[in-house]
């Protein structure tokens, strides 16, 4: 994923620069898609450590569907040449059936157990791209995966391309996430997240909302997977490794403030450029640091996730009128009554404790 | 069973364990390899084992160092979480972070390269029935065993380890009952981190000493604390030994790529059929 | 019942979950070391939270708590436990993966010495828990749970013991022989203050009873008296005059 963006000698010039900043841009797109999918699973409490696994699937999923008939040593399923939205719809539906195969077992259960079965998919995924032969041509990884509208385009104004296709995208999921939080749908996904048992005795099926936004987030990054497959051109299992397909998009959601969309975005953009600046000043810098650039980047983004949840649990940007889940259950928690039931109510089920 | 002592006691599952393990191997190889030799300890071997003193200081090191730097993420980040109320979702995803951030500096300091504690091929000697075993082999057994058997006296005939299983069952009362849960914690983190640093030295007696060795390892850890029963140290130890026979027993039939899927299906499979692992006990 | 001096006294104290919000107002009452003392009331009056200031178990608390004469009121639950104040709340009051018999050296986990004496002592006053020592507290019935549960709270020799509703749950049988138990306890030395939604059987074992009402204390009086009074049919129940006095409270919860 690195080499996506420019080395740090383009940037001297300004076409340079630009260059860099489009292809930026274009990455934390992706990777804020990534982010407000994960946010939508974590507003109702499900704790997805294999993001990675489903952004995978998505990037798999239309690849193959797109490219042509495998030839000489390659060799992979499918590869009928359909068109690129038709791999993004069918991106998004695997994402969603990853979601109903995990969702099954696990979300009946305790909620690590999801955790667990999601870092695992990811593992095993991988592993299975890596090994078996004829499915996804293996390690070799695929390649030569077009870009949409890439054959309409002169060669070097593609990126804006790219670009536009991934805001454009970035945006309608924004709003369709909003949108979804916004309704009595998601209005009942926080009811669920602030306190389960309640929710349950108000006669919602709580297994079933959680599902549905598991599902939601799922499809949501399959569609960042074909976005990132035909934008990249190459994948290969190395791609969706833990640390940046999972991780990393979890740092961007801590950082930015979870529970909130516009934080989810900010903090794909902080993130991003701590991440992907970083290769920019590695030639400045001395040289015993430079050489170690990547792994003090790694050290770096767990040290953010442990700093956030312990002096800015709410993240850069707080969530409006409610407490992030990061946050302390205090006493005053309970004081605020809402959808929750009178302050009266509340009090007594703490008695009867 | 680290693992699931922290998970029982402490409420969470410790995603950085792995990564526990790791440094404890690398600690150890620190002693053993060039390094420590300097240092005095290198240099022999037991008989037909492939190792000698320098491994049983640097495993002895591995274990005071991991134990304390437990203690010490315990006291900087888990007490505070604990005490501003986060629940298992904040300990889970602050625990991730630790889990990056060790694995970062292990190969900030010794790179991303494969080690092995000593050089050379060490032949497996035939026992019975022409099954060839490595005499490290039996080493790594046989403190196996023996460590299975401390924990237990320790978790069921000492007044600490019986009050270890009690604010894992209840820490409210544990707390009532004039337990000084905090003190508890402390010491389950370094039992865990001595057996998590045990492990590493093992694992990298028995194949390599590499930077992600622990992180690869912690889902069949969690598969086998979850086939155990979470919290359940007996279950531990019979779900750790059946998800390694089953992955190796594996591959007999399947492709050697897909080993570490084996105990994602586990998982799935005991999820589905018994959630509270194959011991566990109705509450 | 003249000039003895009561064992703990709570007195003129506010509490409750949330700091500013109170459930309880100006309450004060005194328990002595030779009577059974039982709160009674509907739900959400205050009862358990009275119960639990006593022991020092709440968050917030205003007011003065006293302990054979000493002034006692900043004291955390496990320094109350060690004066001797034994506590058993209404629920998750055993280990369930834990023997009877580590239950109760849990219980006495402070002891400094005497334990194993102590826990022969406290089987014997359970049968049905000294004839399986090792059994693990999960598989026990809801009422062996609570007189496990009190055995623990009993393993310090504390002069008085604190139940939260310990018949809540019990069907009548185990109530009656719950009952029975506690007032045994009771004849060896030591005071029971308990909370209780089966009011009718409660107060026959009680000496002496309180009806709280609203956060406050509506009544007290003496078991007997409180039996047969019409007013805490009244008080307690909202019940007109002349419905007897069957109660189905604390079904709720």
């Amino acid at each position: 994923m690195e080499q996506l963006l420019l080395n740090v000698v383009t940037l001297v010039t300004f076409d340079g620069a630009v260059n860099w900043t489009v292809g930026f841009l274009t990455t934390v797109a992706i990777f804020a898609i990534l982010a407000l999918a994960l946010n939508i699973q974590w507003s109702v409490g499900i704790l997805n450590f294999g993001v990675a696994a489903f952004f995978m699937v998505g990037a798999y999923v239309s690849a193959v569907l797109t490219l042509p008939a495998p030839e000489g040593l390659e060799s992979y399923v499918a590869g009928w040449g359909l068109p690129i939205p038709v791999g993004w719809l069918f991106a998004m539906v695997a994402g969603a059936v990853l979601a109903i195969l995990l969702g099954i077992p696990t979300l009946r259960l305790r909620d690590d157990f999801l955790a667990i079965a999601t870092i695992g998919v990811a593992a095993i995924l991988r592993s299975i791209a890596n090994s078996v032969e004829g499915l996804v041509n293996r390690s070799r990884g695929l390649n030569g995966v077009d870009g949409f509208l890439e054959d309409q385009v002169q060669g070097g104004d593609y990126r804006w391309v790219e670009l536009a296709i991934a805001l454009v995208v970035l945006l309608a999921v924004y709003w369709l996430v909003s949108r979804a939080t916004a309704s009595p749908w998601g209005r009942t996904l926080r009811a669920i997240r602030d306190n389960e048992d309640t929710a349950k005795a108000s006669g919602k099926n709580t297994v079933k909302f959680r599902m549905g936004a598991f599902m939601l987030g799922a499809m949501l990054m399959g569609l960042a997977g074909a976005i990132y497959a035909h934008r990249s051109g190459t994948i290969s299992p190395l791609t969706f490794s833990d640390l940046l397909g999972t991780f990393f998009v979890w740092t961007m959601l801590i950082v930015g403030g979870s529970g909130n969309h516009r934080g989810a975005l900010l903090g794909a953009v902080v993130v991003g450029f701590f991440w992907f600046g970083t290769p920019l000043i590695q030639e400045s810098l001395p040289d015993w640091l430079g050489s170690r650039v990547f792994q003090v980047r790694q050290l770096l983004i767990g040290l953010l996730i442990v700093v956030f949840l312990l002096w800015r649990p709410q993240g850069l940007l707080a969530e409006r009128d409610r407490v992030s889940r990061f946050v302390t259950r205090g006493p005053d928690d309970r004081t605020r009554g809402g959808d929750q039931g009178s302050v009266w109510e509340r009090l007594r089920s703490a008695v009867s404790r | 069973m680290g693992l699931t002592l922290v998970f029982g006691v402490l409420g969470v599952g410790d995603f950085a364990h792995g990564d526990k393990m790791g440094w404890g191997m690398f600690l150890a190889f620190f002693v053993v390899s060039s390094e420590g030799a300097n240092l005095g300890f290198a240099g022999g071997q037991f008989g037909s084992l492939s190792f000698g003193w320098g491994l049983i200081v640097g495993l002895l090191v591995a274990m005071l160092g991991v134990a304390a730097l437990s203690v010490v993420l315990e006291r900087l980040v888990f007490r505070r979480l604990r005490a501003s109320g986060g629940g298992f979702f904040v300990f889970a995803i602050a625990s991730l972070g630790i889990s990056i951030m060790l694995r970062a500096v292990i190969q900030l300091i010794w790179g991303p390269s494969n080690f092995r504690y000593t050089p050379g091929i060490h032949p497996a000697v035939e026992i019975l029935g022409g099954i060839k075993v490595k005499p490290d082999q039996f080493f790594i057994v046989g403190v196996t065993i023996l460590a299975a058997v401390l924990l237990y006296w320790l978790l069921y005939r000492t007044r600490f380890g019986k009050a270890m299983r009690a604010t894992a069952d209840n820490p409210g009362l544990a707390e009532a009952s004039g337990i000084d849960t905090n003190r508890i914690r402390v010491g389950t983190w370094i039992i865990a981190g001595i057996l998590g640093a045990l492990a590493g030295v093992m694992l990298g007696l028995q194949a390599e000493v590499r930077f992600d060795a622990g992180f690869r390892l912690l889902l069949p850890l969690f598969a086998a604390v979850i086939l155990g029963g979470i919290g359940n140290p007996r279950g531990a130890l019979v779900g750790g030994l059946t998800v390694g026979i089953a992955q190796e027993v594996s591959t007999q039939w399947i492709n050697t790529g897909l080993k570490p899927g084996i105990p994602f299906v586990i998982v799935i499979v005991v999820l589905m059929l018994r959630p509270r692992g194959l011991f566990g006990q109705q509450r | 019942m003249t000039d003895r001096r009561p064992m703990l006294r709570v007195e003129a104290f506010s509490g409750g979950y949330v700091d500013g919000i109170d459930i309880i107002h100006d309450v004060a009452i005194d328990l002595y070391r030779d009577e059974i003392l039982t709160i009674i009331g509907p739900n959400g009056a205050g009862k358990s939270t009275l119960l639990k200031a006593a022991v020092g178990a709440l968050p917030f608390e205003r007011g003065r708590r006293s302990f054979q004469g000493e002034d006692v009121s900043g004291w955390s639950t496990p320094r109350m436990i060690a004066a001797g104040i034994g506590y058993v709340p209404q629920v998750d009051n055993v280990f369930t993966s834990l023997s009877i018999r580590e239950n109760l050296e849990m219980g006495g986990y402070m002891r400094q010495a005497g334990l194993g004496e102590r826990i022969a002592e406290v089987l014997a006053m359970f049968p049905d828990l000294e004839s399986r020592p090792n059994e693990r507290a999960s598989r026990l019935s809801g009422g062996q749970r609570q007189m496990l549960a009190m055995g623990r709270a009993l393993m310090l020799d504390p002069v008085m013991l604190c139940l939260d509703e310990p018949t809540a749950a019990l069907s009548p049988a185990a109530r009656g022989e719950l009952f029975s138990r506690i007032y045994r306890i009771h004849m060896s030395g030591v005071g029971i203050l308990m909370v209780e939604q089966n009011a009718t059987e409660a107060l026959v074992w009680s000496d002496r009873a309180v009806v709280m009402v609203d956060g406050e204390i509506a009544l007290e009086g003496s078991g007997t008296e409180m039996l047969t009074s019409r007013d805490v049919g009244r008080a307690f129940l909202g019940q007109a005059d002349g419905e007897g006095f069957t109660i189905e409270e604390g079904t709720a919860q």
